[in-house]
């Protein structure tokens, strides 16, 4: 059944009633809750209802007991049937933009209370009249009511507003008592002032105009009753926010907490791969976002699974912090190999814990391997260590044993409690005076919440309705393929690891073609031999979304470190001349809203969108404000085919609408090969050079609804930096407390909107950040005429460490100005 | 005869008295009388003459690039598994340039009829050698004649314990039809090896060639994976028929473990609570 015939079933005049939910039509004739296809007055029957039982009191059991006559055929409200209609749904209107405001902050609630409090008012002084008919009452009445009756009228012009944002006018019992009765209770209000302005002395009055005059103030408060009663019983339906809208707001979000000076303590810890660096790391993370503190941790490892020396950096903040920091507070040495791998990053003012072959002028020159043995064994090196850690740093002990039950197994809690014990104890014993610890901030209500730029991504894929991925493991995007191939238990996600990285992306075309939503994931080599594939998704114009976590290169390069360095590769892979999607997400909120935003414009434009993190993104962790999964579209745009469907019709936007085989009546045909609308191979030079256009003005479409980048302060010499680099720079900018500089983050890569980089032009310096050392970006920049006046690169595996960006920063603004 | 599954109005590329005609004669002809529906049938193809059958069926057709069919097969069966899914091409593109594919596609049990045009030599690209060329065959790149070992597709196919495995040759038109066939209604992965003459290119495997180098399996047991390796093995004469047809578990029975969800992905949406419960889980893992 189709949504038009459902809508024939709404119960009315002999008809059953029918309502559908979740794709099943029941039959609710029977119901006593449905008498004459309406519910509670606030639904009717022969529609969907399926979203809007998720605003009801009740859950969908209620449906058991009813007959099921049939399925809603799905898609099919999402279906535009007409190239008017499909251009509606591409382009928000301005009309549409203001609906959504509208729809967002809701303003009908607030000007209706108003009114009902002066109604009343102003009944409550005619009474007082009636009793002692004083001047002062009869002008406090007739006041109140007269901007009673004014404020009603605004409150009604939103209350119309409101009923054709939410309900499209639809005709539903409260909407209509409510329009009745503030008519009513408008035209007394115009007949209560006319007679008040002709006679000013009415009240005083007993005849038949005076009783009337005072019978209409009185009246209009059981009838401001009714209005409010049905008021508040409707739904008014949150609208979800359209995409370019949650990335704005979302920024609005993190805008806050920038240029708020923060107080960090910053602890790193250094160890064989292997030896539990990471069950610290995790113990750590946990016990102070328990404690209610922003939380930043990072590491840096070998490519190797046992030995070399790793380190993990945590940082503990009373404000969200997203960087690293090259000299820590605090350097944790489990074992001595270490000691020598990290010497460098040992700053005058870092204190040392563990190392007997170096001397530093803060440290604790013990072996932790040999104190950890004297006082429990060997084996609990890390619970020791971080007892330690709290004692050195006067925390509470508690807060450590809690996150530790959680973390262990039972069995193991009982010894590991022990070893934290041994290690507080131990540093109370030492007298050791550290940097003072920030004081947790103040609490909101909400729980601290952290978050890998792995799983980040992850959940934003999975809310833009990732249902497929087909991988070749490669560090460091593996992250993502397993998660959610662990998540494929509780979600329809079909996952399959490819043979190769070429299989892996062609797989994602068959997906895509055939009504799936793919995601391959893979690092720089990997991504090279999609190249190919990915000439083969702009040529069919299928969607396909890559999650590519670059790693420095050439070849091989630095496996488990970062860089920026396959931006080039991405802007430029495949043969021929196709459009695409560069995202680069700066931080962990970014890297989830892009990827709901990359499956949805990949759908929407059919055009392969690749998704760039790094190692360094996608490895550490960082804090996270709560997410409103709700808040993300969840748009689909395949349509049913008709017998004469074309693949490739010509249109305005370039954008053709999009069949899948066995949906419909038609054929779905693509090819790599040149083709004609129907999707058959052509060598018409005419034909040839309307698709070109076509595929072209996609990339137009694309640039029109480009996010623009973040800016962050107002000064006029411009931080630019794209990606990963997001959380330095703006930790760097707000050490420096300088109101010349000006934070601009790009995450909508490729293609730039021209519009968006006029605020760079305003400016009087640029200079660019990058990992990488060839600039790449910036040439992207001077592709688009900006101007760059110098740039800062780095390209040593690291990531931009706040502490040493800052003195780059400040030196080249020096150098300019 | 008027075939519904033959596209109208296409210009077919091949060349005159190509034996390419004559397979897709044979399996619109299947098709027709297999009363399939058109728009539950998909066939991907990859780059070559033999590739461009699809483009001469009407039927829905996913025309990739060379070598890549049997993957972009693979993810039409992910994201659909009611679909019936036909890759075709030949043998340059299948057992070369897709070789890699090849062996992946039969490990899965992909349930897909994989049909392989293999006429011994690449014609697309005016006259190679192709993985399945015989020793000695003399091009104008091999000029000494060919000196790799032919590739035998049955043999690797069967070594990979491929589900059904075939061979037929076109001009034997009834038996290559009874293959197809036999082929459609299989559940699983089941390769078609069929001869097909290149008469432009290729001057050495010509159609009196095939008719003398190959004969028809008789008296022989489909469910025998020893004495099918053994008959694959055995070369001029080529034997023809299906050598071994044994149904397993097929790929989307494994990918999609109960039968509820092997729903096509194009009817389901996640559950947003769930996500919101999970990403209490994940982000929140101390509470
Ligand atoms: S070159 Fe050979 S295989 Fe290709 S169309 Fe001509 S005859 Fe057929």
């Amino acid at each position: 059944m189709t949504l038009e015939e459902l809508s024939h079933y709404n119960g009315r005049d002999g008809n059953p009633a029918y309502v559908a939910y979740k794709g099943v039509v029941y039959d609710l004739s029977q119901s006593d809750m449905w008498k004459n296809g309406e519910h509670q007055g606030e639904h009717v029957a022969g529609v969907d209802l399926s979203e809007a039982l998720q605003h009801a009191p009740h859950g969908e059991d209620v449906f058991k007991g009813f007959k099921e006559v049939g399925k809603l055929e799905m898609h099919e409200k999402k279906i535009p049937m007409s190239r008017q209609e499909l251009k509606l749904k591409y382009t928000i209107t301005s009309k549409e933009k203001w609906r959504r405001w509208y729809q967002i902050y809701h303003p009908h609630p607030v000007t209706a209370h108003f009114p009902i409090v002066l109604h009343f008012f102003a009944a409550g002084m005619d009474i007082a009249f009636i009793f002692s008919p004083l001047e002062k009452f009869e002008q406090g009445t007739y006041y109140a009511f007269l901007f009673a009756t004014l404020f009603g009228l605004i409150a009604m012009i939103s209350g119309i507003l409101s009923w054709w944002v939410n309900y499209n006018f639809n005709v539903i019992r409260p909407l209509v008592i409510k329009l009745y009765t503030s008519i009513f209770t408008l035209l007394l209000g115009i007949i209560g002032i006319v007679l008040h302005v002709l006679n000013p002395m009415i009240a005083y009055n007993s005849d038949a105009l005076a009783l009337f005059y005072h019978f209409s103030i009185l009246i209009t408060v059981p009838s401001v009753i009714v209005l409010g009663y049905y008021g508040g019983r409707l739904t008014w339906w949150r609208q979800t926010k359209s995409d370019t809208e949650i990335a704005n707001h979302l920024h609005q979000e993190s805008v806050e907490s920038k240029f708020l000076l923060h107080n960090d303590f910053t602890i790193m810890i250094g160890g064989s791969a292997g030896s539990g660096i990471k069950t610290i790391e995790t113990l750590l993370s946990d016990v102070f976002a328990s404690m209610g503190y922003y939380v930043f941790s990072t590491k840096e490892y070998m490519s190797r699974v046992r030995g070399g020396s790793n380190t993990v950096q945590i940082r503990v903040s009373d404000t969200m912090i997203k960087a690293p920091k090259w000299k820590p507070d605090l350097f944790l040495a489990l074992d001595e190999l270490s000691v020598s791998h990290v010497k460098d990053r040992i700053g005058v003012d870092t204190f040392v814990i563990g190392g007997q072959n170096e001397k530093f002028s803060n440290h604790l020159q013990i072996s932790l391997q040999e104190e950890a043995k004297k006082h429990v064994t060997k084996q609990f090196i890390n619970t020791f260590a971080a007892g330690m850690l709290f004692g050195l740093l006067k925390l509470p002990l508690e807060a450590l044993e809690n996150s530790l039950k959680k973390h262990f197994n039972e069995k193991d809690h009982e010894a590991n409690l022990e070893a934290i014990r041994q290690g507080h104890m131990y540093a109370q014993s030492q007298n050791i005076e550290l940097k003072k610890f920030p004081a947790p901030p103040k609490k909101s209500g909400e729980p601290m919440r952290y978050i890998d730029g792995t799983t980040a991504a992850g959940f934003g894929f999975l809310v833009g309705g990732c249902n497929s991925v087909t991988s070749y493991p490669m560090s460091p995007s593996t992250g993502v393929l397993n998660f959610l191939a662990g998540l494929s238990k509780d979600f329809e996600i079909a996952i399959e690891q490819a043979e190769d990285e070429i299989a892996a992306f062609n797989m994602v075309l068959g997906v895509w073609y055939a009504g799936g939503r793919g995601l391959t994931t893979t690092s720089g080599g990997g991504f090279a031999l999609m190249s190919e594939g990915l000439s083969l998704c702009g040529m069919t114009e299928t969607p396909a979304v890559v999650y590519l976590a670059q790693r420095p290169g050439p070849a091989t390069g630095l496996p488990t470190r970062t860089e920026q360095g396959d931006l080039n590769l991405a802007l430029y892979a495949g043969h021929g001349e196709f459009p695409r999607l560069i995202l680069a997400p700066g931080d962990a909120l970014e890297a989830l809203e892009l990827g709901h935003l990359a499956f949805e414009i990949a759908d929407r434009f059919q055009v392969p969108v690749l998704y760039l993190s790094d190692q360094y993104l996608a490895d550490s962790v960082q804090s996270i404000l709560k997410v409103d999964f709700e808040l993300f579209s969840q748009k689909r745009y395949i349509v049913k085919s008709q017998a004469d469907y074309l693949r490739y019709k010509i249109t305005q936007s370039g954008i053709s609408e999009r069949a899948i085989p066995g949906y419909g009546e038609g054929l779905v045909c693509c090819d790599s090969d040149e083709h004609d609308e129907r999707g058959q191979i052509t060598e018409s030079y005419k034909v040839r050079e309307s698709m070109v256009d076509k595929r072209k003005r996609k990339l137009e479409q694309l640039r029109n609804v480009a996010i623009a980048p973040e800016i962050i302060g107002d000064g006029n010499i411009a931080i630019v930096g794209w990606g990963s680099t997001k959380g330095a720079i703006s930790e760097v900018l707000s050490q420096l407390d300088d109101s010349r500089l000006t934070q601009v983050h790009f995450s909508w890569i490729y293609p730039l909107n021209k519009g968006h980089l006029s605020k760079l032009s305003d400016m009087d310096f640029i200079i660019v950040v990058e990992n990488n050392s060839n600039a790449q970006f910036t040439d992207l920049l001077k592709l688009s005429d900006v101007k760059v006046d110098a740039t800062i690169l780095q390209s040593n595996g690291f990531p931009f460490f706040s502490d040493i960006l800052v003195d780059k920063i400040a030196q080249k603004v020096k150098e300019l100005s | 005869m008027n075939n519904t599954f033959i596209r109208p109005e296409t210009d077919k590329a091949w060349c005159p008295g190509c034996g390419n005609f004559g397979i897709l004669n044979l399996v619109s002809e299947v098709l027709e009388e297999l009363e399939l529906g058109k728009q539950n049938l998909v066939f991907v193809s990859g780059i070559g003459q033999a590739s461009k059958t699809p483009h001469y069926l009407d039927v829905n057709m996913y025309n990739g690039l060379h070598g890549r069919a049997l993957p972009v097969a693979t993810g039409i069966k992910m994201a659909n598994p009611e679909l019936i899914v036909v890759a075709e091409g030949g043998d340059g593109d299948m057992y070369g340039e897709g070789g890699n594919h090849f062996l992946n596609a039969v490990r899965r049990n992909l349930n897909i009829v994989h049909i392989v045009h293999n006429n011994m030599v690449y014609g697309l690209t005016k006259g190679q050698a192709s993985p399945t060329s015989q020793r000695e065959f003399k091009t104008k790149v091999q000029v000494n004649g060919v000196s790799n070992e032919p590739f035998n597709p049955l043999s690797v196919a069967l070594s990979l314990n491929a589900s059904f495995v075939a061979r037929a040759y076109m001009q034997n038109k009834e038996h290559t039809k009874e293959i197809l066939k036999a082929a459609f209604l299989h559940q699983g992965y089941a390769l078609i090896d069929i001869f097909q003459p290149c008469v432009v290119f290729n001057p050495v495997n010509t159609y009196k060639w095939f008719s003398e180098n190959s004969y028809i399996l008789e008296e022989h047991d489909t469910a025998n994976i020893m004495s099918a390796m053994e008959k694959a093995m055995q070369t001029h004469p080529f034997a023809l028929g299906i050598f071994y047809q044994q149904e397993r578990k097929t790929f989307e029975e494994s990918l999609w473990k109960s039968e509820e969800t092997s729903n096509p992905l194009y009817t389901q949406k996640h559950d947003i609570k769930e996500m919101q419960k999970q990403f209490d889980k994940y982000t929140l893992s101390y509470l």
